[in-house]
């Protein structure tokens, strides 16, 4: 796909080349707001496209520019009729695409997705460690669902409290699963 | 605190932070130069994201007879959308007795979809499939197994880990059991094609479980020619043949020739090339599974084709301008 000759307009090959160095990037900061490997990969495939139809004009900020563009996909696909059941298909898309899509991108072998099961376990175990309040956020944040929002509505604390619990349940998850098996 | 356990704690927070829904292009900027700020970030940050969708993926399902069927995309029927949602109830209450393999009454659920139509159904185990049509299968679920039969089409398994409940799926003359795993299968006249993503399935001939069962890992496919003795098993492309599920058809370094065929599959409406010659033509891409004339618009823009009707069907021939 990188095969596009050279000078073929020097905006759109500038876009592109930004595209080509942030593209790993986007996908990781999009699979966080979509909450889905998969979907952002899908996105950002799709801003791919969009970017080879710009026009050429020279671009001030194509890092910028990218993002806008990828954010308004991400809205485009927000709309409409995905809204009403947004929180079952992110389920599914969730249960079925993020642990299989990742595993899909380096062909594990069955020993791969036993450890992807493992630390599964070792996670669920790890959560019950956690303080209460920063576990109870954890679990309502991933393991229900809820947004942050309405985690913060939930347990009468602030969007930004819940925020800062769920990093340090991730942290202290992630310091505690190092020793034995790497992610 | 080491300059490893500061990028940790940052990627925790840069994680929480944009899955807060409020990230805009302050945060984007941020992010990038955060990411940019250290040789590890990126792996550190990685690490964070995949245990962050590790634990959103882990959800405790519902319990209790079908949890919820519903049909991804519609190209054509609209109808098929009420009577999907009507699905559930009305076969509940099919019985067909010959297939049980339990001593008890088990209910057997039938499933079906037409042509260019994707279904999911969720079982009470928490496992899922999903059904592309034209396909139909049977679904009974008793206290000791799990059993499907797959009757007709592709479908595509997720199934939760049970080890005193088998799932067992006849198809053909194989049957294919599992413990807990992700697989499709793809059932056509000449062949069956069992692709496994996570896991492991073992098949066996149906009713010789003992002889000749093999064991299919992630990322293998098995492929069981009509009326051979045996199967070959060889590296499978899992995302291709997992994705038209997600509703996204992927091609790498393939032909425009597979392209039709699987559109042909997918879509409610034909379509064929105008020159067989343009079937060898390579095709690399991915083509969402839309309503038909998007998806069509779609292959012709990434092949450079051009498409017009002829007696209800489409033809594809080469875009000269």
């Amino acid at each position: 796909m990188s095969d596009r000759p050279e000078g073929a307009g020097a905006a759109q090959g500038e876009l592109t080349r930004a595209y080509l160095a942030r593209r790993g990037d986007l996908v990781r900061f999009f699979a966080a707001r979509l909450r889905s490997m998969a979907a952002a990969e899908d996105l950002v495939q799709e801003l791919y496209v969009k970017i080879r139809q710009a026009p050429d004009a020279p671009v001030a900020n194509p890092d910028g520019l990218l993002f806008t563009i990828a954010s308004n996909l991400m809205l485009d696909r927000q709309r409409g009729d995905r809204r009403a059941r947004a929180r079952d298909e992110r389920w599914t898309e969730a249960n079925l695409t993020i642990l299989g899509g990742q595993a899909v991108q380096e062909t594990p072998s069955a020993e791969a997705a036993l450890a992807a099961k493992r630390r599964l376990t070792r996670m669920l175990t790890l959560m019950r460690d956690l303080p209460p309040r920063t576990q109870e956020a954890f679990k309502l944040h991933k393991l229900e669902g809820l947004s942050h929002a309405q985690t913060a509505a939930r347990m009468g604390i602030s969007a930004k409290t819940v925020e800062k619990q769920i990093s340090a349940a991730l942290r202290a998850i992630l310091e505690r699963l190092e020793p034995d098996d790497e992610i | 605190m080491s300059r490893r356990e500061d990028d940790l704690a940052e990627a925790c927070d840069w994680v929480a932070r944009l899955e807060a829904d409020e990230s805009g292009p302050e945060d984007w900027a941020a992010f990038t130069a955060w990411l940019d700020g250290g040789a590890d970030r990126r792996v550190v940050f990685d690490q964070a994201q995949a245990l962050s969708l590790m634990a959103s993926t882990h959800r405790s399902p519902a319990s209790g007879g079908v949890r919820r069927t519903r049909t991804l995309r519609t190209p054509l029927s609209r109808r098929t959308l009420l009577w999907s949602g009507l699905a559930a109830a009305a076969c509940a209450a099919l019985v067909a007795a010959p297939l049980l393999v339990d001593r008890q009454e088990t209910p057997v659920q039938t499933f079906s979809a037409p042509k260019g139509e994707r279904r999911q159904i969720a079982l009470e185990d928490g496992s899922s499939l999903w059904i592309s049509g034209p396909a139909r299968l049977d679904v009974s679920m008793s206290a000791k197994q799990r059993h499907v039969r797959l009757l007709e089409g592709e479908a595509a398994f997720d199934v939760r880990h049970d080890p005193a409940r088998p799932f067992v799926i006849d198809v053909d003359q194989r049957r294919v059991t599992v413990l807990g795993t992700e697989f499709n299968i793809r059932r056509d006249p000449e062949r069956m094609i069992l692709t496994v993503r996570r896991g492991l399935v073992e098949v066996a001939p149906l009713g010789d479980p003992r002889r000749g069962a093999v064991r299919v890992p992630a990322g293998q496919r098995l492929v069981h020619e009509t009326g051979a003795t045996r199967a070959k098993m060889a590296a499978a492309d899992v995302e291709m043949a997992f994705a038209w599920r997600e509703g996204r058809l992927v091609y790498r370094d393939d032909r425009l020739g597979s392209v039709i065929s699987d559109l042909n599959r997918y879509l409610a409406t034909s379509v064929r090339l105008e020159d067989e010659a343009l079937a060898a033509r390579p095709f690399s891409g991915v083509v969402r599974l839309d309503e038909p004339d998007v998806v069509i618009e779609r292959v012709c823009r990434l092949a450079g084709l051009k498409s017009r009707i002829q007696n209800d069907v489409v033809v594809l021939g080469a875009d000269q301008t």
